[in-house]
C-alpha cells in the first residue's frame, strides 16, 4: 500500500509541476509567448484604426500571404491583418477581434481548413488555452464546447459576415453588419 | 482496442480488473480466467467483431489438436503434428502472403495482379505462431496438458494478444495455476501501473513525436521528392527511434498489464540500441521474437551443429524467414535479409577475430551496430524498394546536403555541412524553428536510448521520478491531443 502511495505521490507531483511550469515560467511552450506578442500588437493596432476598416482574420496563411497596404491602397480603408497561426482556433480569434469590430467594417475570413476541424479537447489545451491561462483566464473558464455560447457568438458573426451584401462574400469575405 | 485509447484507460481497464478480482473471489481461479477470456475477445473484437470468429476457432481447433498430438504416437503423432502446424501456415498464408504471391507472380509473368479483397485479421502473427509453438510442444511431449480455460487464458490474454511479447504456454499457465495469481496484491498492482505508465509515456509522449518526423521524411520520398543528407538521416534517427520507443513501450504496458493481472510476461527489450554487436542486438530487440525464432526456426534447420557454412545459410534463411514474418513486402524481406546478412559477417568476425578486445574495439562496435540497424530501419519503414533506394542515397548525400538559411546565418560554421536552402520540405514539414526542435528532441531521444538505464534496471525510486517527469504530458496527448495513434507493430 505504501508504493501505491508513493505512485499516487509521483502522479500528484507531475500534474503540480505541470499546471506550475504552465503558469508562471514557461507559457506552454515558449514559442507562445511570441505568438501572445503578436496577437497583441495586431489587436493594438485593430483598436487604434478608424472605421470602416478591412479585417483579415485566419491562420498563418493569411499572415504572410496577404498585404493590408496593397488591400488599403486599393480599397481605399485601413487595414489590419489578423492572421496568426493556424493553431489559434476560431473562438479565440472571434473572442480577440469582436470588440474592435464595428458597423460597417468588412471581415475577410480565408481561414485554413484545419482552424475549422479543431476539436474541443484540442481548443481547450492547445494555444487557445496555453495564451488564455495566462492572458485572460476569465475567458478560457466561460469556454464551452464549440455549440456552446462562446463559439455560438463566433458562429453567429461568422454566419453575419458570411452572408453579407458584399460582393466578395463569396470567397470569404463579408461585412460585419451586426458589430 | 488502443492501450492509448481514453476507452482502454477509463471504462474498459478499470471494468476488467474489477470483473477479474471480483470474479476469483466468487468463483475461484476458473472463474477469474473465464472472465479474463471474455474481457481479452471483447477486447480483441471491440474494432473488428467478426475477426473475432477467427481467433475462438484457432483457439478450439489448435486446444483439440494438442489434445490429438499428446495421445497419438509415432508416425501418427508426426503426420498430426505436421498437419496442423501447416493448416496454421495455412492459414496466416492465406489472410497475410496470398495477394503478397499474387502481386510477385503477376509482375513475374507480366500480368496485371488482381487482388483479393482479404482483411488482414489483427495480431495473427502473434496468436497464430504461439499456437504453433504450443503444438510442437505438444509433439515433444513438453505440454503442460492445460485445461479449455488455462489454454485461452494463456494465447488470449489481451495484454499481450496484440502484439507479444510472444511467449510459451510454459511460461504462463504455471501462473495461472498458482492461487497467488488470484489475490489482490496492492505491491504487485502498483509495480504494475508504474511500468504500464512508463510504457505508455514511451509511446505517447516519445514515439508519437518522433513519429510525426518520420512520416515528414518517409511519405516526402514516397511521393518522389529526393530528400538531402540531413533531411534523409533527420527521418532515419527519427523512424529508429520511433520504432524502438512505440514497440518497447507496447512491451512494457503488456508486461504492467500483466503484472496488475498477477502474471508476469517476459521481457521484451534490454537497450537494443546500446548493443556492441549484431548478435548482441538480437539478445536485445524484441527478445521473445528471437527466442522463437531460434527454438523454432534456427535449431531445427541444423542451428551452428552442421558446421559453419549451414550455420550461416540458417542465419539467413531464419532472418529472411522472420523479415516476412513481420509483413508481406519485399521491403521486410531485404530487411530480413540484411540482418542475416550481418549476423553472418558478425560470426565470421568473431571466428578470426577472437582475441581482438578492448575499450575501443567495445565502442567501435556498438557506433557500427547502431549504424547498421538504422541503415536496415529504412526498408523496414519505406513504401517500396524504390524508396528505400532514394533515402539511403539521402544517407550518403547522393541528393546533396542542405541546411536552412536562416540558421546558416545565425551560425555560419554550419556552412560546412550543407549548402543554404530556404526550407527543407522533408524535414519538420519545412519549417525552420521545426527543423532544430526535430534535431535537438533527436539528440534527446539518442541520449535516452545510449545512455538511460531501462525500465527493468531503474530503481523504485528512479521510476517515480520518471512518472513525476512525464504523467502529466502523457494525459496531455491521451485526452488531448484529439488524436490517438495505433501501434506499429499492430500491423505485424
Amino acid at each position: 500500500m505504501r508504493s501505491l502511495l508513493s505512485l499516487i505521490g509521483a502522479i500528484a507531483l507531475s500534474l503540480a509541476a505541470y499546471f506550475a511550469a504552465s503558469a508562471l515560467l514557461l507559457n506552454k511552450p515558449v514559442t507562445y509567448d511570441s505568438i501572445t506578442r503578436m496577437m497583441d500588437r495586431k489587436i493594438a493596432y485593430a483598436n487604434s484604426l478608424p472605421s470602416p476598416k478591412l479585417v483579415l482574420i485566419g491562420g498563418s496563411g493569411v499572415r504572410t500571404s496577404h498585404r493590408c497596404d496593397i488591400f488599403s491602397a486599393d480599397l481605399h480603408m485601413p487595414c489590419i491583418n489578423g492572421g496568426a497561426t493556424v493553431g489559434l482556433g476560431l473562438n479565440y480569434l472571434f473572442a480577440e477581434y469582436r470588440p474592435f469590430l464595428k458597423a460597417g467594417d468588412t471581415v475577410y475570413l480565408p481561414l485554413e481548413y484545419q482552424q475549422y476541424l479543431i476539436t474541443r479537447p484540442a481548443m481547450l489545451t492547445g494555444p487557445d488555452a496555453a495564451i488564455l491561462f495566462r492572458k485572460d483566464w476569465r475567458q478560457l473558464a466561460r469556454s464551452r464546447s464549440p455549440a456552446g455560447p462562446r463559439q455560438a457568438r463566433a458562429n453567429s458573426a461568422t454566419r453575419a459576415a458570411l452572408s453579407s451584401r458584399s460582393p466578395a462574400s463569396s470567397t470569404g469575405a463579408g461585412r460585419a453588419a451586426s458589430a | 482496442m488502443l492501450f492509448n485509447s481514453v476507452a482502454f484507460l477509463i471504462y474498459f481497464l478499470p471494468a476488467a480488473l474489477a470483473l477479474f478480482y471480483l470474479a476469483a473471489r466468487l468463483g475461484g481461479g476458473e472463474a477469474a480466467r473465464w472472465t479474463l477470456i471474455a474481457a481479452s475477445f471483447f477486447f480483441y473484437a471491440y474494432t473488428l467483431p467478426w475477426h473475432l470468429l477467427l481467433l475462438v476457432g484457432s483457439l478450439l481447433i489448435n486446444f483439440q489438436a494438442g489434445r490429438w498430438i499428446e495421445a497419438a504416437d509415432g508416425d501418427r503423432r508426426w503426420w498430426l503434428a505436421a498437419g496442423f502446424v501447416a493448416l496454421n501456415l495455412g492459414l496466416i498464408a492465406w489472410f497475410k502472403y496470398l495477394n503478397f504471391l499474387i502481386g510477385t507472380v503477376s509482375v513475374a509473368l507480366g500480368f496485371d495482379p488482381h487482388f483479393l479483397a482479404i482483411a488482414l485479421p489483427l495480431a495473427i502473427s502473434f496468436f497464430t505462431f504461439q499456437q504453433i509453438a504450443y503444438l510442437v510442444n505438444a509433439y515433444r511431449g513438453q505440454s503442460l496438458q492445460p485445461t479449455i480455460s488455462e489454454y485461452m487464458s494463456f494465447v488470449a490474454f489481451f495484454p499481450h494478444l496484440i502484439a507479444g511479447p510472444l511467449v510459451q504456454h510454459s511460461d504462463i499457465i504455471p501462473q495461472f495455476r498458482d492461487p497467488r495469481t488470484y489475490r489482490f496484491d496492492a505491491d504487485r498492482f502498483t509495480a504494475g501501473l508504474t511500468v504500464f505508465l512508463l510504457g505508455l509515456a514511451k509511446k505517447v509522449v516519445l514515439a508519437d513525436q518522433f513519429g510525426v518526423y518520420a512520416d515528414v521524411t518517409f511519405n516526402g520520398v514516397a511521393r518522389a521528392v529526393d530528400p538531402t543528407l540531413w533531411e534523409a538521416w533527420g527521418g532515419i534517427l527519427a523512424y529508429t527511434l520511433q520504432l524502438y520507443f512505440d514497440f518497447s513501450g507496447y512491451s512494457d504496458m503488456a508486461i504492467g498489464l500483466g503484472l496488475m493481472f498477477g502474471i508476469v510476461m517476459p521481457v521484451n527489450f534490454n537497450s537494443p540500441y546500446k548493443a556492441t554487436s549484431i548478435i548482441d542486438f538480437w539478445n536485445r530487440w524484441h527478445m521473445t521474437l528471437s527466442r522463437f525464432l531460434r527454438d523454432f526456426l534456427y535449431i531445427p534447420l541444423g542451428g551452428s551443429r552442421k558446421g559453419p557454412l549451414r550455420r550461416y545459410v540458417n542465419l539467413i534463411i531464419t532472418m529472411l524467414l522472420g523479415g516476412l514474418w513481420h509483413g508481406a513486402a519485399w521491403t521486410f524481406v531485404l530487411w530480413g535479409g540484411l540482418h542475416g546478412a550481418y549476423l553472418c559477417v558478425n560470426h565470421g568476425f568473431r571466428a578470426v577475430a577472437k582475441g581482438v578486445r578492448g575499450r575501443a574495439v567495445t565502442v567501435a562496435g556498438w557506433a557500427l551496430t547502431f549504424l547498421a540497424v538504422a541503415l536496415a530501419w529504412i526498408p523496414f519503414r519505406a513504401h517500396d524498394l524504390s524508396a528505400t533506394g532514394r533515402i539511403l542515397g539521402g544517407a550518403f548525400a547522393a541528393h546533396g546536403a542542405a541546411l536552412p538559411t536562416e540558421l546558416l546565418d545565425k551560425l555560419p560554421f554550419l556552412r560546412l555541412f550543407g549548402a543554404p536552402l530556404g526550407k527543407l520540405p522533408l524535414a519538420a514539414d519545412g519549417t525552420n524553428l521545426g527543423f532544430l526542435s526535430m534535431w535537438l528532441l533527436l539528440a534527446f531521444g539518442l541520449a535516452l536510448v545510449w545512455f538511460a538505464p531501462n525500465i527493468k534496471q531503474m530503481s523504485e525510486k528512479t521510476r517515480r521520478w520518471m512518472i513525476a517527469a512525464s504523467f502529466a504530458l502523457v494525459i496531455q496527448k491521451v485526452f488531448f491531443s484529439g488524436t490517438i495513434s495505433s501501434f506499429l507493430y499492430f500491423r505485424f
